[in-house]
């Protein structure tokens, strides 16, 4: 084997070398641990963009310099953040929203979505967004509104977007 | 010969070590184990018979306080329970289901006072219905438990709505 190739498939454990594989280990679990995490999608409420057991990554500093705005697709913390909601914004604080057999209707206006593909026949009475609240919505509004996890949530709990 | 020596005082105090992590648990983990028992008994992996059923429905009283009261909104349950109710309405339910799986995660633990336990989670409830529908439902849950008889049992259960319609 090759001198060189041989040095670096096996390399010596060298002060320098152990420092450098301590660096990026320390590195790799900060940033995968706490700026881009790994996560994988459990349900169905946001087919047909995102799939039961797609893989992600969640970008956690997105909101930094810039606040949600309407159509972002967030993930919002429960008690922590290993298991985190997928939803999109669809209104913003002081805003109405309502459906209407099926249309979102924002400050009393329908809106287009694209990314519903299914029919949708929900209804909702109109409700204000309260501040500092944000209104999320799942894209999969084929299923029954009764079994979707949906509505006002605190921008507190608002963590990142998904890369993709 | 003081080779040999160092490796077993080093095994004993390794040994030592786990015996005081397993037999003397932290307060702390003495919740969390009881979270991952009550995560075992709500959970199954396929049909059981009846008589198995009620055996385990008589267990409620290991898990709950005398009085537990249940706050969940969206399912327009309120009010306070005692264990036989728990274990009947566990029965009634964990009849619907052929599979059926409950696990918590981010847990945590304060102790505003010595005997008494806060903690918030995030439980996760799988499963297929005896229809053949499938059940996926995610919650933040905010529980009190109280160290009684020296167990820790459920006192308070809240469905936390981080989502209101």
């Amino acid at each position: 084997m090759d001198e060189r190739l041989r040095r670096f498939l096996f390399p010596s454990p060298t002060p320098a070398y152990l420092l450098r594989v301590v660096l990026v280990a320390l590195g790799a679990y900060g940033f995968f641990g706490f700026v881009c995490t790994p996560f994988v999608i459990r349900g169905k409420s946001m087919e047909s963009t995102y799939h039961d057991g797609g893989f992600d990554f969640l970008w956690k500093p997105h909101y930094l310099y810039s606040k949600p705005k309407r159509g972002d697709v967030v993930a919002i913390r429960l008690a922590g953040a290993d298991v985190v909601y997928l939803k999109r914004i669809v209104a913003l604080a002081g805003q109405t929203v309502a459906f209407s057999n099926g249309v979102l209707i924002v400050d009393g206006k329908p809106v287009e979505e694209p990314y519903v593909k299914g029919p949708c026949h929900w209804n909702l009475p109109p409700r204000k967004v309260e501040p500092d609240h944000v209104y999320v919505v799942g894209d999969n509004r084929s299923m029954p509104m009764e079994q979707h996890d949906f509505g006002q949530v605190s921008l507190r709990r608002i963590i990142g977007v998904p890369l993709w | 010969m003081v080779t040999r020596n160092k490796i077993l005082a080093g095994l004993g105090i390794l040994l030592a070590a786990w015996a005081i992590y397993t037999f003397f648990p932290t307060r702390t983990r003495q919740v969390k184990r009881q979270f991952s028992a009550l995560s075992e008994w709500v959970s199954k992996e396929g049909p059981e018979s009846n008589l198995a059923l009620l055996n385990e429905a008589t267990k409620a009283d290991e898990f709950f306080a005398p009085q537990c009261t249940w706050e969940a909104r969206k399912y327009d349950l309120s009010g306070t329970v005692t264990p036989q109710e728990v274990a009947r309405y566990y029965f009634a339910a964990r009849a619907r289901f052929n599979k059926l799986t409950l696990k918590f995660y981010d847990l945590e633990i304060r102790f505003p006072e010595r005997l008494t336990a806060r903690v918030k989670a995030t439980a996760r409830i799988t499963g297929t219905l005896t229809d053949g529908d499938s059940v996926s439902e995610t919650h933040e849950v905010k529980c009190t438990l109280h160290k009684i008889h020296g167990k820790w049992l459920f006192g308070q259960v809240t469905v936390v709505e981080v989502l209101e319609r």
